[in-house]
């Protein structure tokens, strides 16, 4: 740093500090430390997928027009000149063909809206496995499960704006969803549509939704996300020097500000990347809305795509009594399902708790392996979820693959319920497989290589011990450098990439680093199963 | 944030472990002796190496920036590569200061690793009965525990300032009771002509056998008459097996059948013509055309509603009748 | 109950006995070649004016259809009677491959056609001698109206090829085949005579200008370039999801274990 930056950064710093005292607090921010495992940078992609959407969507809504208003196109996209359309599919059109840039905004929004949704998903997936919502996280779980429901709603909303004919069938189906809900349910949509399906105000209230109500909420919640975040410091895994009491990672600045910052540009490139090379949602070949027409593969996008399976799974139920009518075969799988879904995500932690009677506070990461129980409910739930996941794309699979369609609906069906339970006991089975695994290398050593003659002719495999050296990496401090280098050798077991991909693939024999009776007790979980 | 960093719990773990407070916590090292890793990344020259290679990544970001203007006003925007172009250029900009700043933080900066101390995540038991003796303290001036008359009024007027909330909403749409009647009522009439959607009447000799055609009521495709769509199919002769009392709503081997799906409201209309199944192909839903319309697979439960056909002194087909049910989706007001 | 084009190839209702019949197909055949070659030629038309053509195609027939469809294309237990489909229907089923059938199945797949144009148009010839039936419908792409095509394609087509013609799948193994292999001539075919279970639109239902309209937007969806990169297959958010799972995710995955990997 030279005397001049310093100077400028010093005028600059004090200016703000006299208004707002703020070094202390920008001092403590900067030292911040984050643990530095990959898994950590999944929720990144989240955040950064939503950033990505407020400035294309913002970009977006300077063109879109989201009235049912009637007008001719007039548009350059050919097939569709001349023909009676909505303003917004018009408007949407528009932004395809006839503004510099439009289709590549559409196309990168639209990519975003799909990796935010995945990347809050593969980010819940890594928390539930490594026990990160355990207390005391378990309201930015609350929250977490609240923001992908959330981003469910926000997609849907925007996939059905256009108002072409694919996404007025999802509307048509979600107006059946809402109708099917005994007593409410007629009232309900007929609010929400402004009376029968299609109605000419829904665009313009989903827009609303889209582009106010749904982005503020989630805005809210993601900066209550992130500031429970910073206050309660990141978990991290296991390892020599890692404890409860404290985290061990990289300093906010310079070092994960400079990585951190790099991601959202690979974020962004990735997103931009798709929007350029590969076509989505291209609403000019779905034509406008009309409700006389349908195409074959009428699919949501992926992440309503399980709501789809477990319509097409259900059976032909109704009930009929009294003069009133329930129709099973949509409000089980369209309304009664999700809702126990979502309902089991946001209450295990406190399921979890309650079971294992385990009111501790937790800021160290389990392994998958190390918590078979939890770990094994979480592939069964997922393996239920992909069932149905699969099952919304049974047509196209059909179609593609030659199968009968009607057999992979009879697959499906037996396979969400036979899947299940079977991944929990393959699952529990190759946790305790992958424990005793680890307990033979603390008890025998590491496998050296070296195959050794005994005098009696027999032949053994020199065991070398485990030294915590060749485990993993120890942490220093970061003020002597020198130390990184000397604790550092060239028979380091773990190597870097190794220690990158930290405990979800490379077992780190850290059980040898933590104290003594902490390891007695990891043994005597060990021994009893 | 700063109001806990600040607070005193924080000053007996510190913040990084070896950075005294009033530190600025950077390593003072210079730049050439932090190289992190490998012999052969130590030294000037493997410095100067990363600095020019994390230079290249933000020149590369630099030209593929210039090179999307270029495209953007070079290339008309009809153009098949106008837009993959576009996102290369921008992916490859975005990539360059991405990688860039990665490899700044990896290469050049020191490769340290800081142990910061956590605050205990609850407060002291004599933090918490202060609290709770304020929020006591301030609980008891208010009086509310004694004066009932204060906090049954304070109660109500909450509970009644809820009430306009209900017209606000409910003027969301039209009333609903009339809509209820509205979904089951027929959107069509006895004598409405079948129409394609261009608006021409059809007639006898119009379809071919195993011929199927969307047709509406008097020429009414509007999009809001969303129930309307029928599908009018011509079977051959005896391949029809009517349900009983309804053996005179076929005109010449026609029958008229809702398209809406009775499971989730879709257009199902995939007739195969051979088979006689229609599918629906949202949710997979089969009716068999020659036993009216009665679900053969799938979630839905209910057949598809028939629509009785007759033929106009013009020889047109017209409705019989109105449909005799309510269409598409089940409902709770459908009886 | 006389089967027409609409019968084409019954397929469906064979599907479960093949297994035991593909060897008596075989007997089938060996004998139908010996019979065409030994039988007396002709005896149901041997006028004078009988063309060439017909004749031709009468032999082409006898030698790779009579087995099934009988030797006077009056149809059989395995095949549709042939009399009254027209020119239309075997130029269709002849020119996409879909006839002589390779292996049974729930309907006939398209492949390499076996015959050339001029045995195609032998064999359409004598059995349009048969009966009247749609003759081979002359496509006018200039004709065509494509946004009227769009819309008819939408209402009459995509709820089973899909919005842009890259198929579906129907009930118990069927499908609607993709369209872009189609000749523009195959699409009018088949919307005129309904191969196997595709319904039938005959002129009155549309007339030349709408087929003209339709086979247009078919020629015009199938194969304009697509202005936003990869087209994914044409199936609409299914194979996007697939991107965003296989691509996506993976890439973002691979890059944060990079950005966390330890120098």
């Amino acid at each position: 740093m030279t005397t001049m930056t310093g100077k400028a950064i010093g005028g600059g710093a004090r200016y703000v500090d006299e208004r707002l005292t703020s070094a202390n607090f920008i001092r403590r921010s900067m030292n911040k430390v984050f643990p530095d495992h990959w898994s950590f940078m999944i929720g990144e992609i989240a955040l950064y997928s939503f950033i990505i959407l407020l400035l294309t969507g913002v970009y977006l809504m300077l063109f879109f027009d989201a009235t049912a208003r009637e007008v001719i196109y007039n548009g350059s996209y050919m097939p569709l000149k001349g023909v009676p359309m909505s303003e917004a599919y018009s408007s949407t059109l528009h932004i395809s063909f006839d503004v510099r840039g439009g289709l590549i905004m559409r196309q990168i929004h639209h990519w975003a809206a799909l990796l935010f949704v995945s990347s809050i998903v593969v980010h819940m997936m890594r928390v539930f496995f490594t026990g990160a919502f355990r207390k005391p996280r378990e309201i930015n779980w609350l929250i977490g499960v609240g923001l992908m429901v959330l981003g469910l709603l926000e997609g849907f909303a925007g996939y059905s704006l256009p108002d072409d004919l694919l996404s007025g069938t999802g509307l048509r189906i979600a107006y059946s969803v809402g109708q099917s809900v005994p007593v409410v349910g007629t009232w309900s949509t007929f609010l929400l549509f402004g009376g029968n399906f299609p109605g000419e105000s829904i665009i313009g209230r989903l827009y609303v939704v889209h582009i106010l109500l749904v982005p503020g909420i989630l805005l809210a919640l993601i900066t209550a996300h992130m500031m429970i975040l910073w206050y309660q410091k990141h978990t991290q895994f296991r390892g020599p020097g890692r404890t409860e009491e404290n985290v061990v990672g990289s300093r906010m600045y310079p070092s994960y500000a400079a990585k951190g910052g790099g991601f959202f540009f690979l974020v962004f490139g990735v997103v931009a990347a798709l929007g350029g090379l590969a076509q989505i949602n291209p609403v000019w070949m779905y034509g406008p809305f009309n409700p006389s027409q349908v195409s074959a593969g009428a699919q949501p996008d992926w992440y309503i795509g399980f709501l789809e399976g477990s319509l097409r799974l259900s059976p032909g139920w109704e009930i009929r009594a009294f003069g009133h009518t329930i129709p099973l075969n949509i409000l089980i799988p369209g309304v009664v399902l999700p809702g126990i879904m979502f309902g089991l995500l946001a209450l295990y932690p406190f399921l979890e708790a309650a079971f294992t009677k385990d009111k501790a506070q937790h800021h160290l990461l389990d392994r998958p392996r190390d918590k078979p129980v939890r770990t094994s409910l979480g592939v069964m739930s997922l393996t239920f979820y992909f069932v149905l996941w699969i099952m919304g794309a049974n047509d196209i699979a059909a179609h593609l693959f030659r199968i009968s369609l009607n057999l992979t609906t009879y697959m499906g069906q037996v396979a969400l319920f036979l899947l299940p339970p079977l991944m929990y006991a393959i699952t529990y089975r190759i946790c305790i497989g992958l424990q005793r695994s680890d307990h033979e290398v603390l008890v025998h050593g590491v496998e050296t290589g070296t195959i050794h003659r005994l005098p009696s002719g027999e032949y053994i495999e020199v065991h070398a011990p485990v030294q915590e050296s060749q485990l993993v990496l120890s942490p220093v401090e970061p003020d002597h450098p020198e130390r990184i280098e000397g604790e550092r050798g060239p028979r380091a077991l773990v190597s870097a990439a190794g220690r990158a991909v930290g405990s979800f693939f490379v077992a780190k024999k850290k059980d040898t680093s933590v104290p003594a009776d902490q390891r007695e007790r990891d043994d005597d979980t060990l021994t009893k199963r | 944030m700063s109001t806990h960093d600040s607070a005193g719990g924080e000053s007996l773990t510190g913040n990084t472990s070896a950075s005294a407070p009033g530190d600025t916590g950077r390593p003072a090292n210079p730049p050439s002796a932090k190289s992190p890793t490998g012999p052969e990344d130590v030294g000037p020259r493997a410095d100067k190496r990363s600095e020019r290679l994390v230079a290249t990544c933000f020149g590369v970001s630099s030209l593929a920036a210039i090179a999307f203007l270029v495209v953007f006003w070079a290339l008309p925007k009809t153009d098949v590569a106008y837009t993959p172009l576009l996102g290369v250029c921008l992916a490859v900009s975005l990539f360059g200061v991405g990688v860039g700043a990665i490899l700044w933080a990896k290469k050049i900066m020191p490769d340290e690793e800081a142990v910061q101390e956590r605050h205990p995540m609850y407060s002291t038991p004599e933090d918490a009965a202060k609290t709770a003796a304020v929020f006591a303290e301030g609980t008891e001036k208010t009086g509310v525990a004694r004066r009932r008359l204060l906090r049954y009024s304070f109660l109500g007027a909450m509970g009644t300032l809820a009430l306009p909330i209900v017209p606000i909403i409910s003027d969301l749409g039209v009333h609903p009771r009339g809509n209820a009647r509205q979904l089951k009522t027929s959107p069509w009439k006895k004598g409405d002509r079948l129409t394609t959607e261009e608006g021409a009447p059809v007639r006898i000799g119009d379809l071919e056998y195993g011929g199927i055609l969307t047709v509406f009521p008097n020429g009414n495709t509007s999009p809001s008459n969303s129930l309307a769509p029928t599908v009018l199919i011509r079977l051959r002769a005896g391949e029809n097996q009517p349900r009983p009392g309804r053996e005179t709503w076929e005109v010449d081997g026609h029958v008229a059948y809702s398209a809406i799906c009775t499971h989730a409201g879709c257009p199902a209309k995939l007739y195969e013509q051979q088979t006689h199944h229609m599918l629906c192909p949202c949710h997979q839903s089969t009716f068999l055309v020659t036993e009216h319309c009665r679900p053969i697979f799938g979630p839905a439960a209910r057949p598809l509603p028939q629509l009785p056909l007759a033929l106009d002194n013009e020889g047109f087909f017209v409705a019989g009748a109105a449909y005799q049910e309510p269409l598409g989706p089940s409902f709770w007001e459908r009886s | 109950m006389t089967s027409t084009a609409a019968g084409f190839a019954a397929a469906g209702r064979r599907r479960r006995k093949l297994a035991s019949y593909a060897v008596l197909l075989t007997a089938l055949v060996v004998l139908g070649v010996t019979y065409a070659v030994l039988a007396p030629r002709g005896h149901a038309a041997s006028t004078a004016e009988e063309s060439f053509a017909v004749q031709k195609g009468r032999e082409l027939f006898q030698t790779s259809c009579a087995t099934c469809h009988g030797i006077n294309a009056q149809g059989t237990q395995e095949a549709p009677s042939l009399i009254g489909v027209g020119a239309a229907a075997v130029d269709f089923q002849v020119s996409s491959g879909r006839m002589p059938l390779a292996r049974p199945g729930p309907q006939a797949d398209r492949k390499e056609a076996k015959y050339d144009r001029a045995q195609i148009d032998q064999m359409a010839a004598y059995v349009a001698s048969l009966a009247p039936g749609p003759q081979i419908p002359q496509v006018d792409l200039a004709d065509g109206d494509l946004q009227l095509g769009g819309n008819l394609f939408r209402t009459n087509c995509a709820s089973c090829h899909n919005f842009a013609g890259s198929g579906g799948a129907l009930t118990y193994g069927k499908y609607a085949p993709r369209l872009t292999p189609a000749t523009p001539v195959q699409v009018a075919e088949a919307i005129r005579t309904g191969p196997e279970n595709m319904p039938v639109f005959g002129p009155s239902t549309f007339d030349d200008h709408q087929v003209n309209s339709i086979v247009k937007y078919v020629d015009y969806v199938t194969r304009s370039k697509n202005p936003g990169g990869l087209a994914l297959g044409k199936f609409g958010p299914v194979p996007e999801g697939l991107v965003i799972a296989v691509v996506g995710i993976p890439a973002l995955l691979a890059m944060t274990l990079w950005i966390g990997a330890r120098a």
